[in-house]
């Protein structure tokens, strides 16, 4: 669907070029939630501007859906850049007209008539859920609700690929996930190619299908979403993930600290599952077999866009044999055991 | 030695409305509403060019919008820099040779807008200037040609900008068509120079001066109106 082939993008600065994308290759299938995940400043936000041509690059190539983006004209990039939508951090819509008019906007721009543009218009937006506020100007909304204008509007002229330049990156929490779940249902049921960058890996893990990681131009490190955060290689991926984890990690901490004094003894083993293991009774099997008994300290399901990750801190007591035997079992099951301390 | 009296002749002197005649104080009125909603109207007209034009080519990108913002921002630079009172002797033969005459309303109207339209223009751009880039990246994004980022993005996210400096320029224009009036154009400003000052009639002056107030005050009002109905930021 997208693909890139070794493209560079070198911007001059007072005569100074600075590599803002390096030698990058990549590609993008029909259908996919992709993300690129990095600090500001990796170049992200560049390479997700290559696509619809916002930025043109200085080599390499470009195809979207068949069509190669590089040595269009001005006048057919633009025609082209109307099958990719695009929405943006700070919404982009214009104050000056209503949400109807908002998202009319690229129909006019697309030379659609006027009733024409009007029917579509209010289908996205009983799509999007804001069929109540569609004579509202942008200044009357909440965040959530400007970005949902912002995604009617992005859909208007039934894009193949969404481009979404840290589209959550201004909301709140709550409102972060409605707006996932917008596009994971939109994804879903229009079969649009999802593009996102973000400095957030929990926006990743919960929508994205495949993920990048870029730093300084380039990109690191690439995979499905479970393999990458199971198994991250490059430093700077296994630092998103922490911060993705940030939170739980500091409760968990605490609440280990207490244990430690409650229950001196015994070990204390963090198990990864993942999948289809969520399901699966290991617990009171290892419990059972070993004649040991199994404390569980902490338990979290992280989902991600198709599967969903457990991460279960556990105490394991009982004698040295017994929990040696322990640990050996649970290393018998397909997840992913680690002693997160020993007896103190 | 401020005594009464002395006071109340001055206050005579100011309300001594028989003086005043009627008929030249409407024909005056006429005539500085021709003067100033005329020029207000091109000035509109060609400053929006101007500042759209200096906006365009501010970024500098080819040598044709480099030499285009030179000359345009030279022009502008100038003809807002000259005195009015002096531009409009300046003018004089520029003048006669397109209104045919030197005197009148009519004959004031090139200079009312050689100096009104650049300082409009520079509203203009400051207006354009403040419109979020991330709206103009936005309208690129959805494939839109120059054209329509003028006249769907700019334009009507500058509107209260737009509004409000022509309020203001509008008000200039109006001082400006009775310095205009003093060397011969007509309107309330002549009326205020020839009747009231050269024949010593304070009330003249003083009821020319209301008429002004009230012109400027409804133009403020209408201007002030206006920009708040369009604003919904």
């Amino acid at each position: 669907m997208i693909t890139l082939e070794k493209v560079t993008k070198t911007f001059l600065n007072n005569k100074l070029a600075f590599e803002a994308v390096k030698e990058t290759s990549l590609t993008i299938e029909k259908g996919e939630i992709y993300g690129i995940v990095g600090y500001s400043g990796a170049g992200k936000s560049t390479l997700l501007r290559l696509l619809n041509g916002l930025e043109r690059p200085s080599s390499g190539k470009i195809v979207i859906d068949n069509s190669e983006l590089t040595p269009l004209s001005k006048k057919e990039l633009r025609k082209e850049r109307q099958s990719i939508g695009m929405i943006f951090q700070h919404f982009n819509l214009l104050w000056s007209r209503t949400v109807l008019e908002n998202v009319c906007f690229p129909l006019e721009i697309a030379g659609i008539k006027k009733a024409d543009r009007i029917e579509r218009a209010r289908e996205l937006i009983d799509l999007v859920g804001l069929s109540d506020k569609a004579e509202a100007y942008p200044a009357q909304l909440s965040g959530g609700e400007k970005q949902r204008v912002g995604i009617a509007r992005a859909l208007a002229n039934n894009p193949k690929v969404l481009l979404c330049d840290e589209a959550t990156s201004a909301l709140d929490p709550q409102t972060t996930d409605e707006v996932l779940d917008l596009l994971a249902k939109i994804n879903e049921e229009l079969n649009v190619t999802i593009v996102l960058i973000t400095h957030e890996m929990e926006v990743v893990r919960k929508i994205c299908d495949r993920v990048a990681v870029m730093n300084k131009g380039e990109i690191v490190e690439e995979g499905s979403v479970l393999h990458v955060f199971r198994e991250p290689k490059q430093e700077i991926t296994k630092r998103f993930i922490k911060q993705d984890r940030e939170t739980d990690n500091k409760e968990t901490r605490q609440a280990l600290t207490e244990l430690k004094q409650a229950y001196p003894e015994g070990q204390i083993v963090q198990i990864f599952f993942q999948g289809n293991n969520v399901g699966s009774p290991i617990i009171t099997r290892v419990s059972r077999e070993c004649d040991c008994d199994i404390n569980i300290i902490q338990g979290s399901i992280q989902s991600t866009h198709n599967t969903p990750m457990g991460t279960l801190i556990v105490q394991v007591l009982g004698d040295q044999d017994k929990q040696d035997k322990a640990l050996a079992l649970f290393k018998t099951y397909p997840v992913e055991v680690e002693v997160i301390q020993k007896d103190v | 030695m401020f005594n009464q009296l002395y006071v109340g002749s001055i206050l005579a002197e100011y309300t001594n409305l028989e003086e005043v005649s009627w008929d030249r104080l409407w024909t005056a009125t006429q005539q500085t509403l021709y003067m100033t909603v005329i020029s207000v109207i091109l000035v509109f007209i060609l400053g929006l060019i101007l500042g759209l034009l200096l906006y365009e080519t501010r970024h500098h990108q080819t040598i044709w919008s480099v030499a285009l913002y030179k000359i345009v921002s030279v022009f502008v630079n100038i003809f807002r820099s000259i005195p009015f009172i002096i531009l409009i002797v300046l003018l004089i033969p520029f003048t006669k040779a397109i209104v045919q005459s030197m005197t009148g309303p009519s004959a004031a109207l090139p200079a009312l807008i050689l100096s009104a339209a650049p300082f409009y223009a520079r509203l203009v751009e400051t207006g354009l200037r403040e419109v979020d880039k991330g709206v103009i990246e936005a309208a690129e994004a959805m494939g839109a040609s120059k054209l329509e980022l003028i006249f769907k993005v700019y334009i009507p996210e500058s509107l209260p900008s737009i509004i409000a400096g022509i309020t203001v320029t509008a008000i200039s224009l109006v001082g400006y068509t009775a310095m205009a009036g003093v060397i011969g154009a007509g309107g309330l400003g002549n009326l205020a120079y020839l009747e009231g000052f050269q024949r010593n009639r304070a009330s003249v002056t003083l009821v020319a001066t209301a008429v002004i107030l009230i012109i400027v005050f409804v133009i403020q009002f209408i201007g002030d109106r206006w920009v708040s109905y369009i604003d919904k930021r």
